[in-house]
């Protein structure tokens, strides 16, 4: 089904509250869909999947240490959209030439704009997790392995956006395997010709350079989040009809 | 000799957030060259844009559609109007309605055929229908069935209405929402925002309303042509525009100046800076004094046209109404000669009228310059509504001295008692819109929206002084978010306020003496509302584009105070 990138922000934050996250932790959630669906990174769900499997947790167990350049969380695995704030809360003390590991995150994608502002904020970044590298500077992001999996699935003008290398996209769905893996980030500086050693931006197969303002999402996710974000609701009583919204008068008049 | 605009920086500073960003004040705010509607219209003119009605397919029983197309330099937009029949039972300006007199969408171009049939097919049922990236806003508009019964009989009958009437109701139909930025599947405001006529905020919306008020204008006639025949006379010109559209605006609204800090800030900021420049003037010219003295004159009529039933309002207009002629004799016997006419004006005013009869002053002062004011415009938006990323290296020191500085004012607020927490903000279930309920009286905590700065910025001060005490005085906000998630909102908002000193309404949005209403003013007198009435504490009636000229109205004078009444005789025309 297509969207407006507003529709899923809206739903993103309502569900992530849903799912008991604090509102500013969905406010971020959703910034983070809507820029996710703008370049076409298939965000939604991936997101199912967290709020599905953190469903009923106490958040704290998921949330990363933050003391040093390696970030760990001391339950099983850590919550991307808590991480994901950590990060970018933390990108003035994240400096150039260092590297930073993050242990066992649930679904990596969506740490994917917090490295895109680190960037944007010190240097070049690359992100690499299980067979997956992307690499950005703020403005472009470029991929490779099986980053093109996470696009959502495409559009004619959604291929033409990829510098036409891109090849059919592989469709990932919620029901996909729910994924946890280390990340690594790296910053450095492209213009650097001793970090050769490390990622250039020419190494990889895709470019997202042109943004979009729709979005299909998979109709079962969309139901996923609408279920979640339906426990923002208070049941309606005749009392709230009438007090709530402080009306009872005739409008024939 | 007027000064120069841009030479100096205004000799006189805005005005204070500490005295802007109270509701009382807030909610006493009036329209101004820097509301929504005239920086449309204006663009309207200068740009010379073209109005054409493609279509006006409407049946006898009034059921049918019609197309309203205007051609700006380079784009066109259209309103795709679907007018119904609506027994007075399912009428109801409530957000839960189900069925509408009439029904609209915004179209990004000229439709085709296919376009309308599958906007007919989505339109008319308004939320529970899906639009489409061509389409910018969607909306839905009542019947004032009194006054359109009136008009129609009269006009059928030959006769004009009663003037009466048309002033005691000021429009035609309602408008019940207007819902734009990606609602419903419309498209994002990202999709227009670029474009210089629709940078403005809500400049979408208000041409939808514009258009909305000459289908009315059209429809009428069109039912007095039906029912009268040759006999059937057209609305005269001078009548048809004293009708504005109406708009019933209930607690939907309020949540948004809360939720957008910055635009609100960038709203407020604009008009402050006008009005800094204004009194800033050395010396008013002649053309500026009696300019001035022309639009008091027109405001006068403008307050007298206005009503309302209910107390809070009856009261603060029967001050407005004495403000005003105080101020009338003041500028009289004045003349605003002197050094700093404008500034010396505001002050007197400060210690002699109402709060609305001075914020109606700070908006007529801008009038006589337009080359101070309107260029502000353009400053009235908000590029980066996604992007507000939280310092998270501020030391926590830091971000308690802004706390103790800026927000002084909800750190000595009580939050233990009952009262200044009363009430609780949500979402009903029924159909998804906001509301206000009473936190003691029913379950509504878990249900709670994030609409309570007061009270989250000063429970954030308070776990950020237990957090500095056990040993991270010289933490970061980093850490103390980390270990406080649920503060994320109230430390964003602190931040934001460093660079936006009007973000923060200052005053409790939950206590027991809240009024919503001010709030929903505060953002209506941007759009350019006019006749506020509040209908209860929480919804209220207001009238958008009354006065205005009509598409085939420009010519080649533009009128831009069209908002005031040009004259006692075209006021009261018979």
């Amino acid at each position: 089904m297509e969207f407006s990138l507003n529709e899923i922000a809206a739903t993103t934050r309502k569900a992530v509250r849903g799912a008991g996250y604090p509102w500013g932790i969905a406010d971020e959630a959703a910034a983070n869909q809507y820029w996710m669906a703008s370049y076409r990174l298939n965000g939604c769900p991936r997101l199912v999947q967290v709020l599905q499997q953190l469903n009923g947790v106490d958040h704290k167990d998921y949330s990363p240490d933050c003391q040093d350049l390696h970030w760990r969380s001391s339950g099983k695995y850590l919550c991307p959209l808590i991480t994901s704030c950590a990060l970018t809360d933390r990108v003035k003390m994240l400096s150039e030439n260092s590297t930073l590991t993050i242990a066992n995150v649930a679904e990596p994608l969506l740490l994917i704009k917090s490295v895109f502002y680190l960037a944007s904020f010190t240097a070049s970044v690359s992100m690499r997790w299980s067979d997956c590298l992307l690499v950005t500077d703020g403005k472009v992001i470029k991929g490779s392995g099986s980053f093109r999996n996470y696009l959502i699935p495409g559009s004619g003008s959604a291929n033409k956006s990829l510098n036409g290398k891109c090849e059919k996209t592989k469709t990932r769905s919620a029901s996909d395997l729910f994924e946890v893996a280390d990340v690594t980030l790296c910053m450095f500086d492209v213009s650097d010709t001793a970090t050769n050693a490390k990622p250039s931006l020419s190494d990889v197969e895709l470019t997202l350079n042109e943004r979009s303002t729709r979005a299909h999402v998979d109709f079962t996710d969309w139901q996923a989040l609408d279920k979640f974000a339906n426990r923002t609701y208070a049941p309606a009583t005749e009392e709230s009809r009438l007090k709530g919204a402080g009306s009872n008068l005739s409008d024939n008049d | 000799m007027d000064s120069d605009p841009g030479s100096t920086a205004p000799s006189v500073p805005r005005r204070d957030p500490g005295q802007i960003m109270r509701l009382e004040r807030l909610g006493s705010s009036h329209q101004s060259r820097l509301s929504f509607m005239r920086i449309l219209l204006r663009r309207i003119a200068t740009e010379r844009w073209h109005f054409s009605r493609p279509e006006f397919a409407i049946d006898e029983a009034c059921v049918g559609h019609a197309v309203y197309s205007v051609r700006t330099a380079t784009r066109t937009y259209s309103l795709v109007a679907f007018s119904h029949q609506l027994a007075d039972e399912m009428r109801s300006d409530r957000v839960i309605a189900e069925a509408w007199d009439a029904t609209f969408a915004l179209f990004d171009g000229e439709p085709t055929a296919a376009d309308v049939e599958r906007l007919r097919n989505n339109v008319p049922v308004q939320e529970s229908g899906r639009v489409s990236e061509t389409e910018l806003t969607m909306s839905r508009a009542n019947k004032s069935v009194r006054l359109w019964s009136h008009v129609v009989e009269s006009l059928a009958a030959g006769r004009q209405p009663e003037l009466e009437q048309i002033e005691s109701v000021g429009y035609l139909m309602r408008t019940t929402a207007v819902y734009g930025s990606g609602k419903f599947g419309a498209a994002d405001h990202a999709v227009i925002a670029e474009r210089p006529e629709m940078q403005t905020s809500f400049q979408a919306e208000m041409l939808t309303v514009y258009l909305i008020r000459t289908f009315v204008r059209d429809l009428v006639e069109h039912a007095a042509l039906v029912a009268g025949g040759d006999k059937a006379a057209r609305l005269e010109p001078v009548i048809a525009r004293q009708l504005g559209i109406g708009n019933s605006t209930g607690l939907g609204m309020a949540p948004f100046i809360i939720n957008h800090p910055v635009l609100f800030n960038n709203w407020l900021m604009a008009r402050e800076e006008a009005i800094s420049r204004v009194r800033s003037v050395e010396t008013a010219s002649e053309s500026a004094q009696s300019l001035f003295h022309a639009v008091l004159r027109r405001a006068v009529l403008l307050i007298d046209s206005w009503s309302s039933d209910h107390p809070v309002q009856q009261k603060k207009l029967s001050k407005l109404r004495a403000d005003i002629q105080s101020l009338t004799q003041h500028v009289d016997s004045e003349q605003l000669m002197g050094d700093y006419p404008w500034n010396r004006l505001v002050e007197w005013s400060e210690n002699s009228l109402s709060v609305e009869g001075q914020e109606l002053l700070t908006s007529l002062i801008l009038e006589p310059y337009p080359d101070l004011v309107d260029g502000l415009a353009s400053c009235m938006v908000d590029p980066e509504t996604f992007s507000r990323p939280i310092d998270g290296h501020m030391p926590l020191h830091e971000l308690k001295t802004i706390i103790e500085d800026r927000y002084d004012w909800t750190l000595n607020i009580d939050w233990h008692a009952d009262e200044q927490h009363a009430r609780a903000w949500y979402v009903s279930e029924e159909k998804l819109e906001p509301r206000l309920g009473e936190r003691f009286e029913e379950p509504l905590a878990e249900y709670e929206l994030a609409l309570a700065p007061a009270r989250d910025v000063a429970k954030a001060y308070h776990l950020l002084c237990e957090f500095s005490n056990t040993g991270a005085k010289n933490g970061s906000t980093a850490a103390f978010l980390l270990a406080h998630p649920e503060c994320r909102q109230a430390v964003q908002r602190v931040q934001l306020n460093l660079h936006a000193p009007y973000a923060e309404i200052r005053d409790n949005t939950i206590s027991a003496q809240l009024m919503p209403i001010d709030m929903l003013r505060a953002k209506l007198a941007f759009f350019g509302a006019t006749r506020f009435d509040p209908r209860s504490d929480r919804w209220l009636r207001i009238s958008m584009f009354g006065g205005a000229p009509y598409p085939d109205e420009f010519h080649d004078v533009y009128d831009d105070l069209w908002v005031y009444p040009s004259s006692k005789t075209s006021h009261s025309f018979r």
